[in-house]
């Protein structure tokens, strides 16, 4: 290396030194204000939101369970009244639409998966196939998911 | 070395000096709540070559519910450093990736390493975890956790993938033995025949 190199580099590392002791001062303050605010917002994964939490897992669960409740009660429904209108057929008393809407509950079959066939069709259905198609396994994909 | 050398070396340091202004903001943001921001400011940090920003991204990831990218910032799990505080954000990265046996191995890492509010945390979460790991995990978990590592290898996301099948090959190892008659392991578990 050259004199003049020689001088270049003494020169420039006295330059640098007393800047690179400033910087690790800043950088270790930066540091730990990054430190403290990540340790201030820790808390437990129960915050977080949807699709992912424990709980959210539980409540899509719970949620099932009351919607299969509530296709096993219309379907159960659905078959009383596909016996009672076979009945009313044969003896020759099936009556007006408002007789028949009484029969129903006056509600509106279509809506609650039913048709005034007597068929009960799965509401579900279509939901299971956009969880599927959203790469989840059934009933919610985690191995130990409720 | 050279002056040229000794030159650059400064001019490094001097651009670690912006970074850290950045890593000031991002925990300003963070602090307050404003999770998006502090993530911004942390990879514009980590752009600068500061230490630990993808960390600090990562972090940021989590309390965005960005799981995966999550685990992607905080990297390979074999070659990180042993930061209680970190690990702890990447065990909640796991956790929330649904990669229950990571997440454990992650907070007993925590151990006696942390204050008091860390080990706490880390406790009610283990406890909670255990009590998913006590079930046995079903074929149909499995494969879950299988496909997923395929998916993500084919995405080229190699830290993701290898996270999935390990968690696979992991709770693989906590299945009960395949039941004669039954070479798929279709047969039910106590749990059911649900993930």
């Amino acid at each position: 290396m050259s004199t003049m190199g020689k001088a270049g580099l003494i020169i420039a590392l006295l330059a640098a030194a007393p800047a690179a002791a400033d910087d690790a001062h800043a950088e270790a303050v930066a540091h730990e204000a990054v430190r403290e605010a990540l340790l201030e917002r820790a808390t437990l994964p129960t915050e977080h939101g949807p699709d992912q939490g424990t709980a959210q897992l539980a409540h899509e669960h719970a949620a099932r369970a009351r919607q299969e409740e509530a296709e096993r009660a219309a379907h159960s429904r659905a078959a009383s009244h596909g016996v009672r209108h076979s009945s009313e057929a044969h003896a020759g008393h099936d009556g007006d639409a408002s007789a028949r809407g009484a029969t129903h509950g006056g509600s509106t079959m279509s809506g609650s998966g039913m048709e005034l066939d007597g068929d009960c069709h799965d509401p579900a259905e279509n939901e299971r196939t956009r969880e599927m198609h959203d790469g989840m396994p059934p009933d919610h994909g985690g191995p130990h998911g409720p | 070395m050279n002056a040229l050398a000794a030159f650059a070396c400064a001019l490094t340091l001097s651009t670690n000096g912006a970074g850290e202004e950045h890593l000031v903001s991002g925990a300003a943001h963070f602090r307050e709540g404003r999770y998006a921001e502090a993530l911004v400011e942390f990879r514009v940090a980590e752009k600068l070559g500061v230490r630990q920003a993808s960390a600090y991204s990562g972090a940021s990831l989590v309390k965005l519910e960005r799981f995966e990218e999550a685990i992607e910032a905080f990297g390979s799990k074999d070659g990180a450093a042993r930061d209680a505080l970190i690990d702890y954000y990447r065990a909640l990265a796991c956790y929330g990736a649904r990669l229950y046996v990571c997440a454990d191995e992650t907070l007993v890492r925590i151990g006696e390493r942390s204050g008091p509010k860390l080990a706490g945390l880390a406790a009610t979460i283990r406890a909670d975890v255990a009590a998913k790991l006590a079930m046995e995990p079903t074929p149909v978990a499995l494969q879950w956790y299988a496909t997923r590592c395929a998916q993500r290898r084919s995405e080229g996301r190699a830290i993701l993938a290898q996270a999935y099948c390990a968690e696979a090959s992991a709770l693989a190892k906590r299945s009960p033995p395949k039941a004669e008659g039954d070479p798929a392991g279709t047969s039910k578990t106590a749990s059911g025949d649900r993930p």
